[in-house]
């Protein structure tokens, strides 16, 4: 049972990153109906700003809201320069070009930072305590807690703000939206920086502690993504479901499964958020909590 | 004036297309102008790395290290056998998918004489039958003891079986773990298998039973399942087969969890950024590194001495990490083989491949122990091994513990293809 804990906050820790990465998927996909690739990149150079705030000696909290600024930036940026002038192309060719920028974002990381592992310095370091026999990682609780706080907020804005309203009427009827004095590029740019600030609060976790930071950052994106679709591509309530349901499962496969199931190969717990994801999508064709889309005959 | 010939370059565009149509054209029509890669006096090896993957934290400063050597070759010995100069044709490879190893072999084959730099125990395993059918010669810098029956190989430096062979056996007869049990925490791969395969062997030769064979996969995040699978199996010697991103990962829920036993780490398990980490204490205490040759910071030593003078004057951007040191030591091997070739006269590709055969030994400078070369059959890699230490103030991290460790598994394991 002590184990069975341990595994579960890991998984609830794992989750809350994918969590984060999942909403700026979905941001990005609600605001401009595209994939966002490139979320892997902005991830690393989240972390990699970070970093580097701290080596400049910029106290850590205020080191990744700096970080969180940049990047927010840099996604406004991505969106303003590059995808508004593929406004009207196959939704699959900006795919692509977000696909693209995935390699040119970690090519600008590996430029200014190399390659060698990167220690974050964050506060969390090492630090656990127990509780009944279960050994918690500060780390841990502060990615969870940190990651329900970015998330209220979104709810909170998506929901009770000016602009989360217009986020949210522009994604679900841009015409009708822009007739009210909505602009779809507006909003398109915040979707995009918004997107940046998820980035690099799963990055700064995901490089905290002993993990460092490295190229290798970036790939916690694409993990993240079954939890994306599992939730549903357009729902900010299956990113979070999503998220946790995936982090969870994985740690649980890797801790039960993989030890007990050798003929089933040694990677069977990345595998299997993959096969949950492809059984909800038989089921529910537009994930746990997305919308079903209306066709007319 | 600094004659610096060697140049890695990227093979898109007409320098490779001028490579070959100058192999192709036969300049002289001897042999040597027939064969792929030689121009004139020019040889071009190949070179397979991570160059922007998260393994370019390896195959980077590999590439520089085999670069540095060959830059002093020519500068100071007038290139390979006093007249060869040699250029390295470098194409980058993703780590994580060994099917960029073939391809990008099938690019450059044609453009080079041999490949002098192959990183990744799954990308050689994808090359094999490629080399044999073109007869190419390829020196992996990756430790797996297969290569060492390989006729298309020319393998160097202490192979992963006989690194976890010799560490964890240092660890049950001199490092007080006697009758401890003995588990595996190793990366899915072809060099975590192998790594697994020395510690079975161990395990054969000394009457134990490994207890846990636990594997993770390199973009893992989250390490506490492995890590509490092998604390409940109350492992106190863990042979560890990781890679530099993700040993910091795998030791730091280690120790988050209270978990401390003896890890015995591959000699690519290991990073210097991590001797600075908030893990470093528990490094100290705990982790040991079982490689060869004498510490990097050794400069009692002629040869470590060398490497870094040859550092610092052709690579002086590049730390002089253990993988710069890997890549370096592998131009020891790819020189030996095309002297030979071209002392027999042979410079093609058939000749290398005799060549490799008909080298007995590599002068090393002191940096590894001796590889005895010869017939394919009759190749003994160095079978002991340096067994080392975190200490954050030494270079790169690790002191040496104990030299020439060799432990009797290790005398007596046979190298054969699977």
């Amino acid at each position: 049972m002590t184990d069975f804990a341990q595994f579960l906050i890991a998984g609830l820790s794992l989750g809350a990153v994918y969590a984060l990465i999942c909403l700026a998927f979905v941001v990005v996909y609600r605001a401009s109906l595209v994939i966002n690739f490139s979320l892997g990149g902005m991830v690393v150079l989240g972390a990699y700003l970070a970093y580097q705030f701290v080596a400049w000696r910029v106290p850590f909290f205020l080191a990744v809201l700096l970080a969180s600024l940049v990047v927010a930036l840099v996604g406004l940026a991505i969106e303003r320069l590059v995808l508004r002038r593929m406004v009207g192309q196959p939704v699959f060719a900006v795919i692509l070009i977000t696909l693209g920028l995935l390699y040119v974002l970690e090519q600008v990381c590996t430029t200014f930072w190399g390659y060698d592992l990167r220690m974050l310095g964050d506060p969390w370091g090492l630090r656990t305590f127990a509780v009944a026999g279960v050994t918690i990682k500060v780390v841990d609780l502060w990615t969870i807690a940190a990651s329900a706080v970015a998330l209220g907020l979104l709810f909170f804005v998506f929901r009770r703000t000016t602009i989360g309203i217009a986020m949210r009427a522009a994604a679900s009827d841009p015409e009708a939206a822009l007739a009210h004095g909505v602009s779809p590029r507006t909003i398109q740019g915040l979707a995009w920086a918004l997107a940046g600030v998820l980035a690099v609060i799963a990055g700064v976790f995901i490089g905290s502690g002993s993990r460092g930071v490295d190229l290798s950052v970036s790939a916690v994106a694409l993990r993240a993504f079954p939890a994306t679709i599992l939730g549903g591509l357009d729902s900010t309530e299956g990113a979070v479901a999503g998220g946790l349901i995936v982090g969870v499962v994985e740690v649980m496969s890797a801790a039960y499964i993989t030890p007990n199931a050798p003929s089933l190969g040694s990677n069977i717990h990345v595998v299997i958020p993959y096969l949950l994801m492809i059984a909800v999508m038989l089921v529910r064709p537009y994930g746990l909590f997305g919308t079903a889309e209306v066709r007319r005959a | 004036m600094s004659l610096v010939t060697v140049q890695v370059r990227s093979l898109v565009g007409s320098g490779a297309l001028a490579v070959a149509l100058a192999a192709c054209a036969g300049a002289g029509g001897d042999a040597a102008a027939r064969t792929p890669g030689i121009s004139g006096d020019t040889i071009y090896i190949g070179a397979l790395t991570p160059l922007s993957d998260a393994v370019a934290v390896i195959g980077k400063p590999m590439l520089a290290g085999l670069t540095a050597y060959f830059d002093k070759v020519n500068a100071e010995g007038g290139g390979v056998a006093g007249k060869y100069k040699v250029k390295i044709l470098a194409e980058d490879i993703t780590y994580a998918n060994p099917s960029t190893g073939a391809q990008k072999y099938q690019k450059i084959r044609d453009q080079v004489a041999l490949f002098g730099l192959v990183v990744g125990t799954d990308q050689v395993n994808g090359l094999l039958p490629l080399l044999a059918e073109d007869t190419v010669m390829a020196v992996p810098t990756t430790f797996d003891a297969e290569w060492v029956r390989n006729e298309n190989l020319l393998p160097w430096g202490p192979p992963y079986q006989l690194q976890a062979i010799n560490g964890v056996g240092h660890a049950l007869t001199s490092g007080g773990y006697a009758g401890k049990t003995v588990c595996t925490l190793t990366l899915a791969t072809g060099y975590g298998q192998a790594t697994v395969e020395g510690v079975e062997y161990l395990a054969k030769n000394m009457g134990f039973t490994v207890a846990v064979n636990a594997t993770f996969k390199q973009d893992d995040q989250e390490f506490v399942a492995p890590v509490t699978q092998l604390k409940n199996a109350g492992c106190a010697v863990v042979m560890l087969a990781s890679l530099p991103g993700v040993t910091g990962k795998v030791l730091g829920t280690a120790a988050q969890l209270g978990y401390a036993p003896r890890w015995v780490g591959t000699t690519p398990s290991w990073h210097h950024a991590l001797a600075a980490s908030p893990i470093k204490d528990y490094l100290v205490k705990n982790y040991w590194m079982s490689g060869a040759g004498p510490a990097l910071g050794d400069t009692t030593q002629a040869g470590v001495r060398t490497m870094l003078a040859v550092q610092a004057k052709y690579a002086p951007n590049q730390q002089p990490d253990f993988y710069y040191y890997a890549g370096y030591f592998a131009g020891f091997t790819v020189q030996a083989v095309l002297e030979q070739a071209v002392k027999s006269g042979t410079l093609t590709r058939a000749g290398l491949k005799a060549a490799s055969q008909l080298v007995t030994t590599v002068p090393s400078d002191g940096l590894f122990g001796e590889y005895k070369y010869g017939a394919v059959s009759a190749r003994d890699p160095q079978r002991s091994a340096t067994i080392f230490k975190v200490n954050p103030a030494a270079s790169i991290g690790l002191e040496v513990v104990v030299a020439d460790v060799l432990i009797p598994a290790a005398q007596s394991y046979a190298f054969s293809k699977r």
